[in-house]
């Protein structure tokens, strides 16, 4: 039987560690009958593990400290909470705030316009353009990179498209559109049964952030949420928990984790 | 059970890896306190299918390791002369309690991507698949970080005349 190169063998580690199934693990213990230096190799490896529990266990018993818990109970302020940060997460935790037409106004808030928030913005859109046949967008998916760049350039914000495949949702393509007096951006997805939803985005000028909200209209839904750039919606007749789904699926893509 | 409920009780082991992360008290509790923050306000992002410890501890770490790419503070080399030195002052009757000193001492001294793949694996028992979801590296670099951490520190702690972690049996 050949030995173990013990410095190379991940085997060797992932026995220690439990990760081998029943077969490789029988195998491995068989092997190391005839091999003391790999044997005293995991002996020591679990030596180190014992040694880490030793020092670092007694914190599990050790009570939580006060600023611990302070900073778990800070969210449990109402949503009125002065800070930005405290009501986005209020609004994520519990889970989707339904919000009316009335919610929050993307726009600018003077002069005499109407005023349409992002979820009227992205569902008109939806509506106007997600039924058209041979005209459903301006630039198709082939040319995604172009789109992506153009619009990202024409909105003031370089974006990512998502991916909504695991959603079942292809990329059809995208058009530029107006918010008003502003460019505004809309990507659209097909399903298999021909079913589309549409992405819309347009700049954020206050550059205040808001973590992902809904709101419906008849069968439309619409689930949007705003970075410090631009606010984006989910929208299409779906469900809200198609349309929560897909938001996060969107959010996770397009915001990241900055870290 | 919501979600806020479920975060209180992981603190304790949020705790846990942070003080072997970064060896001090006083930072490791700033750390879960920024890892508290954040969780909640990127809660929205955890899926429930899957365990909520694994995805603290990645937030965890990411705060971790972007603390150390901002402030560079923990890139003071530290060698196996210092440990030995430090550890002579030691009397012979202590090398019980040095045993746990010592592996914390052992730890800072390995690169902080070293650090954390053997403190998930050993302290915390995470598998290998956690591990390579948690610090963002495939499989395969999980495996080779650890062997590679575990050999360090058996250099570490061994080749200094009298070998500690024998005698914690």
């Amino acid at each position: 039987m050949t030995k173990l190169d013990i410095h190379e063998s991940w085997r060797l580690h992932a026995y220690a560690d439990n990760e081998l199934d029943k077969e490789e693990r029988v195998k491995m213990e068989t092997q190391l009958t005839d091999d003391p230096e790999a044997r005293a190799e995991v002996e020591f490896w679990s030596a180190q593990k014992r040694a880490m529990k030793d020092a670092y266990d007694g914190v599990l018993a050790e009570p939580v400290p006060g600023k611990l818990q302070a900073a778990l109970k800070q969210v449990s302020k109402p949503a009125q909470d002065s800070s930005w940060r405290a009501s986005a997460i209020a609004a994520a935790l519990a889970t989707l705030v339904i919000g009316g037409v009335a919610g929050w106004y993307a726009g600018s808030q003077q002069g005499g316009a109407p005023q349409f928030t992002i979820a009227d913005r992205a569902l008109n859109a939806h509506v106007v353009y997600a039924v058209e046949k041979r005209h459903a967008v301006e630039v198709a998916a082939d040319e995604k990179e172009h789109l992506q760049s153009w619009l990202g350039k024409r909105i003031g914000s370089a974006f990512k498209t998502p991916d909504l495949a695991v959603a079942g949702f292809n990329l059809l393509g995208g058009r530029l559109l107006a918010a008003e007096d502003r460019p505004a951006a809309q990507l659209m997805y097909e399903d298999a049964n021909k079913k589309r939803i549409t992405i819309f985005m347009t700049s954020n000028p206050s550059h205040a952030e808001r973590a992902i909200e809904l709101a419906s209209r008849g069968k439309l839904v619409a689930c949007y949420w705003f970075n410090d750039k631009i606010g984006l919606a989910v929208a299409g007749e779906i469900t809200r928990e198609e349309a929560e789904k897909i938001a996060k699926l969107a959010y996770d893509q397009m915001e990241g984790e900055e870290s | 059970m919501d979600f806020r409920t479920q975060l209180a009780g992981e603190i304790p082991y949020l705790r846990r890896f942070a003080r072997a992360l970064c060896g001090d008290g006083a930072l490791a509790d700033d750390l879960v306190q920024d890892c508290i923050e954040r969780a909640l306000l990127k809660g929205h992002l955890y899926d429930p299918a899957r365990p909520l410890r694994a995805w603290l501890y990645a937030v965890l770490r990411n705060i971790f390791i972007s603390g150390l790419r901002r402030e560079g503070s923990h890139s003071v080399v530290k060698t196996i002369d210092d440990l030995v030195q430090g550890e002579d002052a030691v009397a012979p009757a202590q090398e019980d309690r040095l045993s746990m000193v010592q592996i914390g001492k052992a730890l800072e001294m390995l690169p902080p991507q070293h650090r954390e793949v053997i403190v998930l694996v050993g302290l915390e028992e995470m598998s290998y698949r956690d591990v390579a979801e948690i610090t963002g590296v495939p499989v395969g670099t999980v495996m080779s970080r650890l062997s590679r951490a575990r050999s360090s520190l058996k250099q570490i702690l061994t080749d200094r005349g009298h070998t500690v972690l024998r005698r914690v049996k």
